[in-house]
């Protein structure tokens, strides 16, 4: 899945600068769902593979291919338009947004 | 006469340490932080044998071209829990480097823990599909501030986040 990622910056609580985006290993970290119920932290918690679109992206506004480390994962929890948030720990790293099909990546994760 | 009877004595004494370094090792640890006893330069370390290499992704600890390995004490210090973790050959070297975790280019502000080898493992399996990694252990604070515990984590068990900052002092070691 294409996702739009906003990392926070470090003076609002996020990383000091994001990852690279790139390379092997590839980022990974926990995904929490906006719309989600569940408490916090969840009973199971899923990491979530983020790798970078170099063309497209900014420092701070990705444009990134998403998709769960294990194949046992709730894929089905990847939809379209969906809202996550990243986390290290228990801190929120950044937001992001799952594409629809067709959509321009320049449209905001607010 | 009196010179080699010195030398003889000498020579008895190192054998009897020898012999009971180990267990002097494991009871000393246990009081001692963390990889930071003074037996670290004598007993916890033990030189590496470059003709032990052991392929990637076999968990085995040696590496050709380390000089020193920190060997696990037996027990774990009270306050402090051991947990397993599975890193990529860069970051192995820069363990053996260093003798400290350290942030990647591509990696979160802190580290992810299994509570269990199986669980490091099983991440292992997932994050390096071609089988090349490497298994280290640490003995973590269980106070530390940023430490975060996750019941389950991509459904391998218990898993622990520390920032790096937390992880100053905690010395990792690969798994034999």
């Amino acid at each position: 899945m294409r996702a739009v990622v906003e990392w926070i910056p470090k003076e609002q609580g996020g990383r000091s600068q994001p990852p690279a985006g790139v390379g092997s290993p590839p980022y990974a970290t926990v995904v929490r769902f906006a719309d989600t119920k569940e408490p916090w932290p969840p009973p199971v918690a899923w990491s979530l593979v983020v790798e970078k679109d170099e063309a497209q992206s900014e420092r701070y506004r990705w444009i990134a291919d998403v998709h769960f480390l294990m194949k046992e994962a709730p894929h089905d929890s990847l939809r379209e338009g969906r809202r996550f948030e990243l986390y290290e720990g228990n801190k929120l790293v950044a937001r992001g947004r799952i594409l629809t099909e067709g959509e321009p990546p320049a449209a905001s994760t607010a | 006469m009196a010179a080699m009877k010195r030398t003889i004595l000498l020579l008895s004494v190192l054998l009897a340490m020898a012999g009971t370094a180990p267990a002097s090792a494991a009871l000393l640890g246990e009081n001692s932080p963390p990889g930071k006893s003074f037996l670290n330069t004598s007993i916890e370390q033990v030189a590496g044998d470059v003709n032990r290499e052991m392929p990637p992704g076999s968990g085995g600890a040696w590496l050709e071209g380390a000089a020193e390995f920190s060997v696990a004490p037996a027990t774990v210090r009270q306050g402090y829990s051991r947990a397993y973790r599975a890193v990529s050959e860069a970051e192995y070297q820069d363990i053996l480097r260093t003798g400290q975790f350290r942030q990647g280019p591509n990696s979160l502000e802190g580290k992810w823990f299994a509570d269990s080898l199986e669980g490091a493992q099983g991440h292992a399996r997932n994050l390096f599909p071609d089988g090349k990694f490497r298994l280290i252990e640490a003995d973590l604070p269980n106070n530390a501030p940023s430490l975060f515990r996750q019941p389950n984590l991509d459904g391998l068990g218990p898993a622990r986040y520390l920032h790096l900052d937390d992880l100053n002092g905690v010395t990792p070691r690969p798994v034999r």
